[in-house]
Protein backbone atom coordinates (compact mmCIF):
# COMPACT_ATOMS: atom_id res chain seq x y z
CA UNK A 1 0.00 0.00 0.00
CA UNK A 2 2.78 2.36 0.92
CA UNK A 3 4.30 2.05 -2.51
CA UNK A 4 1.04 3.05 -4.09
CA UNK A 5 0.59 5.94 -1.72
CA UNK A 6 4.11 7.23 -2.35
CA UNK A 7 3.28 7.37 -6.05
CA UNK A 8 -0.06 9.05 -5.53
CA UNK A 9 -0.20 12.71 -6.60
CA UNK A 10 -1.71 14.07 -3.43
CA UNK A 11 1.03 12.91 -1.11
CA UNK A 12 4.22 14.35 -2.55
CA UNK A 13 3.56 18.03 -2.01
CA UNK A 14 1.39 17.42 1.04
CA UNK A 15 -0.24 20.85 1.26
CA UNK A 16 -3.22 20.94 3.60
CA UNK A 17 -5.69 21.48 0.72
CA UNK A 18 -4.63 18.18 -0.83
CA UNK A 19 -5.97 16.22 2.14
CA UNK A 20 -8.96 14.95 0.24
CA UNK A 21 -6.91 13.93 -2.76
CA UNK A 22 -4.57 12.03 -0.47
CA UNK A 23 -7.51 10.34 1.20
CA UNK A 24 -9.01 9.41 -2.15
CA UNK A 25 -5.70 7.93 -3.28
CA UNK A 26 -5.33 5.99 -0.04
CA UNK A 27 -8.93 4.76 -0.18
CA UNK A 28 -8.48 3.62 -3.78
CA UNK A 29 -5.29 1.77 -2.84
CA UNK A 30 -6.97 0.10 0.13
CA UNK A 31 -10.05 -0.75 -1.94
CA UNK A 32 -7.77 -2.48 -4.45
CA UNK A 33 -6.07 -4.39 -1.63
CA UNK A 34 -9.47 -5.40 -0.30
CA UNK A 35 -10.75 -6.51 -3.70
CA UNK A 36 -7.62 -8.62 -4.27
CA UNK A 37 -7.61 -10.30 -0.87
CA UNK A 38 -7.90 -14.11 -1.26
CA UNK A 39 -10.68 -14.37 1.34
CA UNK A 40 -12.78 -11.73 -0.42
CA UNK A 41 -12.15 -13.41 -3.76
CA UNK A 42 -13.17 -16.78 -2.28
CA UNK A 43 -16.36 -15.25 -0.88
CA UNK A 44 -17.14 -13.55 -4.19
CA UNK A 45 -16.53 -16.82 -6.05
CA UNK A 46 -18.96 -18.65 -3.74
CA UNK A 47 -21.57 -15.95 -4.31
CA UNK A 48 -21.10 -16.26 -8.07
CA UNK A 49 -21.50 -20.04 -7.79
CA UNK A 50 -24.70 -19.54 -5.84
CA UNK A 51 -25.97 -17.14 -8.52
CA UNK A 52 -25.14 -19.65 -11.26
CA UNK A 53 -26.91 -22.38 -9.30
CA UNK A 54 -29.99 -20.18 -8.84
CA UNK A 55 -30.14 -19.46 -12.57
CA UNK A 56 -29.68 -23.16 -13.38
CA UNK A 57 -32.50 -24.27 -11.07
CA UNK A 58 -34.85 -21.50 -12.26
CA UNK A 59 -37.02 -21.82 -9.15
CA UNK A 60 -37.01 -20.64 -5.57
CA UNK A 61 -38.40 -22.76 -2.75
CA UNK A 62 -38.50 -21.84 0.91
CA UNK A 63 -37.42 -18.49 2.25
CA UNK A 64 -36.14 -16.09 -0.40
CA UNK A 65 -34.26 -14.24 2.36
CA UNK A 66 -31.74 -17.09 2.68
CA UNK A 67 -29.77 -15.42 -0.11
CA UNK A 68 -29.33 -12.36 2.10
CA UNK A 69 -27.93 -14.60 4.84
CA UNK A 70 -25.34 -15.76 2.33
CA UNK A 71 -24.29 -12.15 1.80
CA UNK A 72 -24.14 -11.56 5.55
CA UNK A 73 -21.92 -14.58 6.12
CA UNK A 74 -19.66 -14.54 3.08
CA UNK A 75 -19.17 -10.79 2.82
CA UNK A 76 -19.86 -9.76 6.42
CA UNK A 77 -18.11 -12.43 8.48
CA UNK A 78 -15.34 -13.06 5.94
CA UNK A 79 -15.09 -9.29 5.55
CA UNK A 80 -14.40 -8.93 9.26
CA UNK A 81 -11.24 -11.02 8.82
CA UNK A 82 -10.22 -9.31 5.57
CA UNK A 83 -10.54 -5.83 7.09
CA UNK A 84 -8.74 -6.98 10.24
CA UNK A 85 -5.85 -8.36 8.16
CA UNK A 86 -5.60 -5.19 6.07
CA UNK A 87 -5.64 -2.99 9.16
CA UNK A 88 -3.06 -5.00 11.08
CA UNK A 89 -0.84 -5.12 7.99
CA UNK A 90 -0.06 -1.46 8.71
CA UNK A 91 1.29 -2.60 12.03
CA UNK A 92 3.22 -5.51 10.56
CA UNK A 93 4.95 -3.10 8.18
CA UNK A 94 5.33 -0.45 10.87
CA UNK A 95 8.73 0.78 9.68
CA UNK A 96 7.32 1.56 6.25
CA UNK A 97 3.94 2.82 7.45
CA UNK A 98 5.60 5.26 9.84
CA UNK A 99 7.43 6.95 6.97
CA UNK A 100 4.14 7.68 5.23
CA UNK A 101 3.27 11.41 5.32
CA UNK A 102 -0.34 10.71 6.38
CA UNK A 103 -1.52 10.13 9.91
CA UNK A 104 -2.89 6.91 11.37
CA UNK A 105 -6.39 8.37 11.49
CA UNK A 106 -6.36 9.20 7.80
CA UNK A 107 -5.19 5.68 7.02
CA UNK A 108 -8.05 4.36 9.15
CA UNK A 109 -10.53 6.52 7.21
CA UNK A 110 -9.14 5.08 3.98
CA UNK A 111 -9.60 1.55 5.31
CA UNK A 112 -13.16 2.35 6.36
CA UNK A 113 -13.87 3.66 2.88
CA UNK A 114 -12.38 0.49 1.40
CA UNK A 115 -15.14 -1.41 3.23
CA UNK A 116 -17.49 -0.09 0.54
CA UNK A 117 -16.08 -2.83 -1.71
CA UNK A 118 -17.93 -5.68 0.07
CA UNK A 119 -20.97 -3.42 0.46
CA UNK A 120 -20.99 -2.94 -3.32
CA UNK A 121 -20.66 -6.69 -3.84
CA UNK A 122 -23.57 -7.17 -1.40
CA UNK A 123 -25.64 -4.65 -3.37
CA UNK A 124 -24.89 -6.52 -6.60
CA UNK A 125 -26.05 -9.80 -5.07
CA UNK A 126 -29.19 -8.16 -3.63
CA UNK A 127 -30.01 -6.79 -7.10
CA UNK A 128 -29.49 -10.28 -8.53
CA UNK A 129 -31.97 -11.59 -5.92
CA UNK A 130 -34.53 -8.95 -6.90
CA UNK A 131 -34.15 -9.67 -10.61
CA UNK A 132 -34.07 -13.47 -10.36
CA UNK A 133 -37.10 -13.57 -8.08
CA UNK A 134 -38.99 -11.22 -10.36
CA UNK A 135 -38.40 -13.73 -13.17
CA UNK A 136 -38.91 -16.87 -11.06
CA UNK A 137 -41.15 -15.81 -8.13
CA UNK A 138 -40.52 -17.74 -4.88
CA UNK A 139 -43.21 -20.21 -3.82
CA UNK A 140 -43.90 -22.04 -0.60
CA UNK A 141 -45.02 -25.62 -0.03
CA UNK A 142 -47.93 -25.68 -0.93
CA UNK A 143 -47.82 -22.86 -3.45
CA UNK A 144 -50.36 -20.81 -1.50
CA UNK A 145 -48.15 -20.75 1.60
CA UNK A 146 -46.93 -17.44 3.00
CA UNK A 147 -43.52 -16.39 1.63
CA UNK A 148 -41.37 -13.56 2.98
CA UNK A 149 -41.29 -11.70 -0.34
CA UNK A 150 -43.22 -8.96 -2.14
CA UNK A 151 -46.41 -10.91 -2.82
CA UNK A 152 -47.14 -11.63 0.83
CA UNK A 153 -45.32 -8.83 2.70
CA UNK A 154 -45.23 -5.05 2.41
CA UNK A 155 -42.77 -3.76 -0.20
CA UNK A 156 -41.01 -1.46 2.25
CA UNK A 157 -40.54 -4.23 4.82
CA UNK A 158 -39.08 -6.63 2.24
CA UNK A 159 -36.73 -4.01 0.81
CA UNK A 160 -35.60 -2.88 4.28
CA UNK A 161 -34.96 -6.49 5.34
CA UNK A 162 -33.08 -7.25 2.15
CA UNK A 163 -30.85 -4.19 2.53
CA UNK A 164 -30.34 -4.81 6.27
CA UNK A 165 -29.39 -8.46 5.90
CA UNK A 166 -27.48 -7.94 2.67
CA UNK A 167 -25.44 -4.84 1.84
CA UNK A 168 -25.53 -3.36 5.35
CA UNK A 169 -24.37 -6.64 6.90
CA UNK A 170 -21.64 -6.81 4.24
CA UNK A 171 -20.57 -3.31 5.26
CA UNK A 172 -20.90 -3.74 9.02
CA UNK A 173 -18.67 -6.81 9.36
CA UNK A 174 -15.61 -5.19 7.73
CA UNK A 175 -16.15 -1.92 9.61
CA UNK A 176 -16.15 -3.88 12.85
CA UNK A 177 -13.01 -5.68 11.68
CA UNK A 178 -11.21 -2.35 11.27
CA UNK A 179 -12.39 -1.18 14.71
CA UNK A 180 -11.28 -4.40 16.44
CA UNK A 181 -7.92 -4.34 14.66
CA UNK A 182 -7.32 -0.71 15.66
CA UNK A 183 -8.09 -1.36 19.34
CA UNK A 184 -6.88 -4.95 19.73
CA UNK A 185 -4.05 -5.46 17.26
CA UNK A 186 -2.57 -8.47 19.12
CA UNK A 187 -2.11 -11.84 17.44
CA UNK A 188 -5.22 -13.94 17.78
CA UNK A 189 -7.64 -11.01 17.99
CA UNK A 190 -9.06 -11.84 14.53
CA UNK A 191 -9.78 -15.41 15.64
CA UNK A 192 -11.34 -14.42 18.96
CA UNK A 193 -13.18 -11.51 17.30
CA UNK A 194 -14.79 -13.47 14.47
CA UNK A 195 -15.81 -16.40 16.67
CA UNK A 196 -17.23 -14.10 19.34
CA UNK A 197 -19.10 -12.12 16.69
CA UNK A 198 -20.77 -15.20 15.23
CA UNK A 199 -21.54 -16.49 18.72
CA UNK A 200 -23.17 -13.20 19.78
CA UNK A 201 -25.22 -13.13 16.57
CA UNK A 202 -26.32 -16.76 16.73
CA UNK A 203 -27.06 -17.01 20.45
CA UNK A 204 -30.18 -14.79 20.66
CA UNK A 205 -31.63 -15.99 17.31
CA UNK A 206 -34.14 -18.21 19.11
CA UNK A 207 -35.01 -15.65 21.80
CA UNK A 208 -38.17 -13.53 21.99
CA UNK A 209 -38.43 -10.49 19.70
CA UNK A 210 -36.66 -7.64 21.48
CA UNK A 211 -33.52 -9.76 21.96
CA UNK A 212 -33.39 -11.51 18.61
CA UNK A 213 -33.12 -8.21 16.71
CA UNK A 214 -30.46 -6.78 19.03
CA UNK A 215 -27.32 -8.31 17.38
CA UNK A 216 -25.67 -6.55 14.44
CA UNK A 217 -27.01 -9.28 12.14
CA UNK A 218 -30.50 -9.83 13.51
CA UNK A 219 -32.92 -12.63 12.68
CA UNK A 220 -35.60 -10.78 10.74
CA UNK A 221 -37.65 -13.67 9.40
CA UNK A 222 -39.04 -17.01 10.54
CA UNK A 223 -39.16 -20.27 8.65
CA UNK A 224 -41.53 -23.15 9.25
CA UNK A 225 -40.99 -26.76 8.21
CA UNK A 226 -43.31 -29.75 7.94
CA UNK A 227 -42.78 -33.21 9.42
CA UNK A 228 -40.51 -34.18 6.53
CA UNK A 229 -38.33 -31.17 7.39
CA UNK A 230 -39.38 -29.46 4.15
CA UNK A 231 -39.62 -25.71 4.39
CA UNK A 232 -43.30 -24.88 4.13
CA UNK A 233 -43.48 -21.12 4.59
CA UNK A 234 -41.53 -18.11 5.79
CA UNK A 235 -42.56 -14.72 7.11
CA UNK A 236 -40.93 -11.52 8.29
CA UNK A 237 -41.05 -11.12 12.05
CA UNK A 238 -43.35 -8.55 13.64
CA UNK A 239 -41.02 -5.55 13.93
CA UNK A 240 -40.70 -2.29 12.00
CA UNK A 241 -38.09 -3.44 9.47
CA UNK A 242 -37.37 0.10 8.31
CA UNK A 243 -36.34 1.16 11.81
CA UNK A 244 -34.19 -1.96 12.14
CA UNK A 245 -32.35 -0.80 9.03
CA UNK A 246 -31.78 2.62 10.65
CA UNK A 247 -30.60 0.87 13.83
CA UNK A 248 -28.07 -1.21 11.86
CA UNK A 249 -26.81 1.85 9.99
CA UNK A 250 -26.28 3.56 13.35
CA UNK A 251 -24.25 0.52 14.49
CA UNK A 252 -22.13 0.80 11.33
CA UNK A 253 -21.53 4.46 12.15
CA UNK A 254 -20.57 3.54 15.70
CA UNK A 255 -18.02 1.03 14.38
CA UNK A 256 -16.47 3.83 12.27
CA UNK A 257 -16.35 6.18 15.25
CA UNK A 258 -14.83 3.46 17.44
CA UNK A 259 -12.10 2.82 14.83
CA UNK A 260 -11.29 6.52 14.48
CA UNK A 261 -11.28 7.20 18.23
CA UNK A 262 -8.08 5.14 18.53
CA UNK A 263 -6.04 8.18 17.43
CA UNK A 264 -6.04 11.56 19.20
CA UNK A 265 -7.11 14.00 16.40
CA UNK A 266 -10.75 15.15 16.34
CA UNK A 267 -11.61 13.22 19.49
CA UNK A 268 -14.16 15.74 20.74
CA UNK A 269 -16.08 15.73 17.46
CA UNK A 270 -15.90 11.95 17.27
CA UNK A 271 -17.26 11.57 20.80
CA UNK A 272 -20.12 13.88 19.78
CA UNK A 273 -20.84 11.76 16.72
CA UNK A 274 -20.62 8.64 18.83
CA UNK A 275 -23.14 10.00 21.31
CA UNK A 276 -25.52 11.05 18.53
CA UNK A 277 -25.26 7.65 16.85
CA UNK A 278 -25.82 5.87 20.17
CA UNK A 279 -28.98 7.88 20.77
CA UNK A 280 -30.04 7.19 17.18
CA UNK A 281 -29.46 3.46 17.64
CA UNK A 282 -31.41 3.34 20.91
CA UNK A 283 -34.34 5.36 19.54
CA UNK A 284 -34.56 3.41 16.27
CA UNK A 285 -34.36 0.10 18.11
CA UNK A 286 -37.13 1.22 20.46
CA UNK A 287 -39.29 2.34 17.51
CA UNK A 288 -38.61 -0.94 15.73
CA UNK A 289 -39.73 -3.23 18.51
CA UNK A 290 -42.69 -1.23 19.89
CA UNK B 1 4.17 -20.29 25.68
CA UNK B 2 1.96 -19.67 22.59
CA UNK B 3 -0.13 -16.75 23.85
CA UNK B 4 -2.85 -16.76 21.18
CA UNK B 5 -3.37 -20.50 21.68
CA UNK B 6 -3.82 -20.05 25.42
CA UNK B 7 -6.16 -17.08 24.78
CA UNK B 8 -8.23 -19.12 22.31
CA UNK B 9 -8.41 -22.11 24.65
CA UNK B 10 -9.41 -19.85 27.55
CA UNK B 11 -12.03 -18.13 25.42
CA UNK B 12 -13.47 -21.48 24.29
CA UNK B 13 -13.82 -22.73 27.86
CA UNK B 14 -15.22 -19.38 29.02
CA UNK B 15 -17.77 -19.43 26.18
CA UNK B 16 -19.11 -22.84 27.16
CA UNK B 17 -19.00 -21.98 30.86
CA UNK B 18 -20.93 -18.73 30.42
CA UNK B 19 -23.62 -20.37 28.31
CA UNK B 20 -23.83 -23.25 30.80
CA UNK B 21 -24.14 -21.00 33.83
CA UNK B 22 -25.88 -17.77 32.82
CA UNK B 23 -29.11 -18.70 30.98
CA UNK B 24 -31.17 -21.10 33.08
CA UNK B 25 -31.88 -23.40 30.11
CA UNK B 26 -31.75 -27.11 29.42
CA UNK B 27 -28.02 -27.13 28.64
CA UNK B 28 -25.37 -25.93 26.24
CA UNK B 29 -26.68 -25.83 22.65
CA UNK B 30 -24.76 -27.85 20.06
CA UNK B 31 -23.78 -24.77 18.06
CA UNK B 32 -22.03 -23.27 21.10
CA UNK B 33 -20.03 -26.47 21.45
CA UNK B 34 -19.08 -26.33 17.76
CA UNK B 35 -18.05 -22.69 18.05
CA UNK B 36 -15.83 -23.62 21.03
CA UNK B 37 -14.29 -26.44 18.98
CA UNK B 38 -13.60 -24.07 16.10
CA UNK B 39 -11.98 -21.67 18.55
CA UNK B 40 -9.71 -24.45 19.85
CA UNK B 41 -8.77 -25.46 16.30
CA UNK B 42 -7.97 -21.85 15.46
CA UNK B 43 -5.75 -21.70 18.54
CA UNK B 44 -3.94 -24.87 17.45
CA UNK B 45 -2.84 -23.06 14.29
CA UNK B 46 -0.44 -21.02 16.44
CA UNK B 47 1.33 -24.15 17.73
CA UNK B 48 4.05 -24.04 15.07
CA UNK B 49 4.72 -20.29 15.23
CA UNK B 50 8.38 -19.46 15.64
CA UNK B 51 9.10 -15.74 15.44
CA UNK B 52 12.86 -16.45 15.35
CA UNK B 53 12.60 -19.06 12.60
CA UNK B 54 15.36 -17.43 10.54
CA UNK B 55 17.75 -17.98 13.45
CA UNK B 56 16.53 -21.34 14.71
CA UNK B 57 16.42 -22.85 11.23
CA UNK B 58 20.22 -22.76 11.01
CA UNK B 59 20.81 -24.51 14.35
CA UNK B 60 21.87 -28.17 14.20
CA UNK B 61 18.79 -29.32 16.18
CA UNK B 62 16.21 -31.22 14.17
CA UNK B 63 12.95 -29.47 13.31
CA UNK B 64 10.74 -31.65 15.50
CA UNK B 65 13.23 -31.37 18.36
CA UNK B 66 12.99 -27.57 18.14
CA UNK B 67 9.21 -27.67 17.98
CA UNK B 68 8.81 -30.19 20.78
CA UNK B 69 8.55 -27.86 23.82
CA UNK B 70 6.06 -25.57 22.12
CA UNK B 71 4.04 -28.48 20.78
CA UNK B 72 3.98 -30.16 24.18
CA UNK B 73 2.62 -27.00 25.82
CA UNK B 74 0.09 -26.58 23.00
CA UNK B 75 -1.16 -30.17 23.22
CA UNK B 76 -1.40 -29.91 27.01
CA UNK B 77 -3.33 -26.63 26.77
CA UNK B 78 -5.75 -28.00 24.17
CA UNK B 79 -6.25 -31.23 26.12
CA UNK B 80 -6.90 -29.25 29.28
CA UNK B 81 -9.43 -27.02 27.50
CA UNK B 82 -11.20 -30.00 25.92
CA UNK B 83 -11.29 -31.71 29.31
CA UNK B 84 -12.70 -28.56 30.89
CA UNK B 85 -15.42 -28.28 28.25
CA UNK B 86 -16.30 -31.97 28.64
CA UNK B 87 -16.52 -31.51 32.40
CA UNK B 88 -18.84 -28.52 32.10
CA UNK B 89 -21.06 -30.34 29.60
CA UNK B 90 -21.06 -33.46 31.77
CA UNK B 91 -22.14 -31.42 34.80
CA UNK B 92 -24.93 -29.95 32.66
CA UNK B 93 -25.95 -33.37 31.41
CA UNK B 94 -25.52 -32.16 27.83
CA UNK B 95 -22.28 -33.92 26.89
CA UNK B 96 -23.15 -35.62 23.57
CA UNK B 97 -20.31 -38.16 23.56
CA UNK B 98 -16.87 -37.63 25.07
CA UNK B 99 -14.99 -39.67 22.41
CA UNK B 100 -16.86 -37.87 19.61
CA UNK B 101 -16.00 -34.50 21.12
CA UNK B 102 -12.34 -35.46 21.59
CA UNK B 103 -12.22 -36.84 18.03
CA UNK B 104 -13.68 -33.67 16.53
CA UNK B 105 -11.27 -31.44 18.41
CA UNK B 106 -8.34 -33.66 17.43
CA UNK B 107 -9.22 -33.68 13.72
CA UNK B 108 -9.94 -29.95 13.59
CA UNK B 109 -6.65 -29.22 15.37
CA UNK B 110 -4.78 -31.56 13.02
CA UNK B 111 -6.28 -29.68 10.06
CA UNK B 112 -5.15 -26.35 11.47
CA UNK B 113 -1.65 -27.62 12.26
CA UNK B 114 -1.40 -29.20 8.80
CA UNK B 115 -2.15 -25.86 7.13
CA UNK B 116 0.32 -24.14 9.47
CA UNK B 117 3.01 -26.77 8.73
CA UNK B 118 2.68 -26.24 4.99
CA UNK B 119 2.95 -22.47 5.37
CA UNK B 120 5.91 -22.85 7.75
CA UNK B 121 7.59 -25.05 5.17
CA UNK B 122 7.21 -22.25 2.64
CA UNK B 123 9.04 -19.80 4.87
CA UNK B 124 6.22 -18.28 6.95
CA UNK B 125 7.68 -17.90 10.44
CA UNK B 126 4.33 -17.30 12.12
CA UNK B 127 1.68 -19.11 10.09
CA UNK B 128 -0.86 -18.98 12.92
CA UNK B 129 -1.94 -15.44 12.13
CA UNK B 130 -2.91 -16.52 8.61
CA UNK B 131 -4.30 -19.97 9.34
CA UNK B 132 -6.33 -19.32 12.48
CA UNK B 133 -8.93 -16.92 11.01
CA UNK B 134 -9.30 -19.10 7.91
CA UNK B 135 -9.81 -22.22 10.03
CA UNK B 136 -12.34 -20.28 12.10
CA UNK B 137 -14.21 -19.13 8.98
CA UNK B 138 -14.25 -22.62 7.47
CA UNK B 139 -15.39 -24.12 10.76
CA UNK B 140 -18.14 -21.54 11.17
CA UNK B 141 -19.16 -22.11 7.54
CA UNK B 142 -19.44 -25.83 8.34
CA UNK B 143 -21.57 -25.07 11.42
CA UNK B 144 -23.86 -22.63 9.57
CA UNK B 145 -23.91 -24.62 6.31
CA UNK B 146 -24.61 -27.90 8.08
CA UNK B 147 -27.59 -26.42 9.91
CA UNK B 148 -28.93 -24.74 6.75
CA UNK B 149 -28.58 -27.86 4.62
CA UNK B 150 -29.90 -30.14 7.35
CA UNK B 151 -26.81 -32.34 6.98
CA UNK B 152 -25.01 -32.64 10.32
CA UNK B 153 -21.29 -32.56 9.62
CA UNK B 154 -20.19 -32.93 13.24
CA UNK B 155 -19.84 -36.26 15.02
CA UNK B 156 -21.48 -34.84 18.13
CA UNK B 157 -24.64 -34.16 16.09
CA UNK B 158 -24.93 -37.55 14.43
CA UNK B 159 -22.30 -40.17 15.05
CA UNK B 160 -23.04 -42.58 12.20
CA UNK B 161 -20.48 -44.87 10.57
CA UNK B 162 -20.30 -42.60 7.50
CA UNK B 163 -19.63 -39.55 9.66
CA UNK B 164 -16.95 -41.35 11.63
CA UNK B 165 -15.31 -42.58 8.44
CA UNK B 166 -15.35 -39.08 6.97
CA UNK B 167 -13.71 -37.58 10.04
CA UNK B 168 -11.16 -40.41 10.20
CA UNK B 169 -10.12 -39.88 6.58
CA UNK B 170 -9.79 -36.13 7.10
CA UNK B 171 -7.72 -36.71 10.25
CA UNK B 172 -5.38 -39.18 8.55
CA UNK B 173 -4.90 -36.88 5.55
CA UNK B 174 -4.16 -33.94 7.87
CA UNK B 175 -1.63 -36.03 9.82
CA UNK B 176 0.08 -37.03 6.56
CA UNK B 177 0.23 -33.41 5.47
CA UNK B 178 1.83 -32.51 8.81
CA UNK B 179 4.47 -35.22 8.36
CA UNK B 180 5.18 -34.18 4.76
CA UNK B 181 5.13 -30.49 5.58
CA UNK B 182 7.51 -30.93 8.50
CA UNK B 183 10.26 -32.86 6.78
CA UNK B 184 13.53 -31.56 8.07
CA UNK B 185 15.24 -29.94 5.13
CA UNK B 186 18.35 -29.28 7.22
CA UNK B 187 18.66 -32.96 8.14
CA UNK B 188 18.12 -33.98 4.55
CA UNK B 189 20.86 -31.61 3.43
CA UNK B 190 23.20 -32.95 6.12
CA UNK B 191 22.42 -36.47 5.01
CA UNK B 192 23.26 -35.60 1.43
CA UNK B 193 26.53 -33.96 2.51
CA UNK B 194 27.60 -36.62 5.02
CA UNK B 195 31.11 -38.07 4.33
CA UNK B 196 29.93 -41.65 4.73
CA UNK B 197 27.17 -41.16 2.16
CA UNK B 198 29.60 -39.40 -0.18
CA UNK B 199 32.11 -42.23 0.14
CA UNK B 200 29.36 -44.80 -0.40
CA UNK B 201 28.16 -42.90 -3.40
CA UNK B 202 31.63 -42.67 -4.86
CA UNK B 203 32.25 -46.35 -4.04
CA UNK B 204 29.17 -47.49 -5.76
CA UNK B 205 29.94 -45.28 -8.69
Amino acid sequence: MNTVVARSPGVSGAPASDGRATLRALARADARRYARHPLFLAAAALLLLSMADGVRQQEQNGSPMNGALLIAFLLGVFGFVVAHRLTTSLRRTGDLADTSPVGAQQRTVALLLACLVPAAAGCAYAIYMLVSMAIWPPVGIPETAHVSWFRDESDLAVLATLVALGPVAALGGPLLGVAVARWAPFRGSALVGVVTLVFLVALPSGSPTPWRVLPPWPTLYDEHANDQEQLTDSSLIDVAQGWILVYLLCLCGLACVAALLRDPPHRRALVGWGAALTVGAVVSFYLAVT
Amino acid sequence: MPGPLVAAAGAAVALVLVVAVVPPGPGVPAFVLHIAEVMLAGGAAYALDDAAATLTDVTPRALWRRRLPRLAVSVATLALATGGISLVLHQQGSLPSAPALAGEVLVLCLLAVAAAAMLARHGEAEPGGLVAPVVALLGLAAVVGGSLMGDPLFLTDESGATSRGRWLVVGVVAALVIVIGSRDRGAAALWERSPRRRSNDSGSA
